[in-house]
């Protein structure tokens, strides 16, 4: 066994841990059903690199302090920064967005803009699986 | 007729996404990343329908329990355990001018 499979062994426990950049990323290759290879795509990075990636600590502050976590990260991997902090956005809501919708449906808060049926053709597909478990308001606020 | 209290948050906002621009209009997606924990994901021919199959394909129990209609944008906010995240669903091809109107009113 190589090092770096060695380190992926290591990622993909540390994805347990929201401590560890692992936690997001992994859960967003989950959710997008991208292997290793297109996760790394996705990223833009080597994928030699990436179990060293995914073992850096997780940005958790705001504004400037998870830019500049963001931008450090990226730096030490040859990333685009704003390519990694739109990821990893994306990657936090789905982990934030399944554990609402697992432990706690009254922590989420819904909200639609109707468009005009003849602004574009209305959409065919059959109307939502009956499962109460939101609803946006009607009027888009 | 503005609250002084808009201008500030606009501020906050600017400083937390690197400085605002110069020129109008602005893109906020492309900064709202920085300063907010918000996510964009682009949905063709977005509609409640979509949505729900956007959030079955990930694996996510939700559904909005409504009935179908076309949407311009649909957006969310969840406070899970220690992380507070927003999704926001435009259709592709969307005008800036929506984007802009979506992701302020998120």
């Amino acid at each position: 066994m190589t090092n770096r499979d060695l380190l992926r062994q290591a990622a993909e426990r540390a994805s347990q841990r929201r401590f560890y950049l692992a936690s997001s990323l992994l859960a967003y290759a989950r959710a997008e059903r991208l292997d290793d290879a297109g996760l790394a795509a996705r990223l833009g990075c080597d994928p030699a690199s990436l179990p060293a990636l995914l073992l850096c600590r997780r940005p958790t502050g705001e504004g400037p302090v998870f830019r500049a976590d963001v931008e450090a990260i990226a730096e030490r991997f040859g990333l685009d920064a704003a390519r990694l902090a739109r990821l990893m956005r994306t990657a936090d809501a789905l982990v934030a967005l399944g554990g609402t919708a697992t432990e706690q449906v009254g922590g989420l808060l819904a909200a639609a803009r109707d468009r005009d049926a003849d602004d574009r053709p209305q959409d065919s597909e059959p109307a939502e699986r009956p499962r109460p478990d939101a609803s946006p308001d009607e009027d888009g606020q | 007729m503005s609250a002084l209290w808009i201008h500030e948050i606009a501020d906050r906002f600017w400083t937390d996404a690197g400085g605002a621009p110069p020129n109008f209009p602005r893109d906020l997606l492309e900064v709202a990343c920085w300063a907010l924990p918000v996510a964009s994901v682009e949905v063709s021919d977005l509609s409640i329908a979509r949505v729900n199959a956007w959030l079955a394909d990930r694996d996510s129990e939700l559904r909005l329990t409504v009935p179908n209609r076309p949407l311009r944008a649909c957006s969310w906010c969840t406070r899970a355990v220690a992380c507070c995240s927003s999704t926001l669903l435009t259709p592709t091809m969307n005008a800036d001018s929506v984007w802009r109107m979506s992701l302020r009113t998120s």
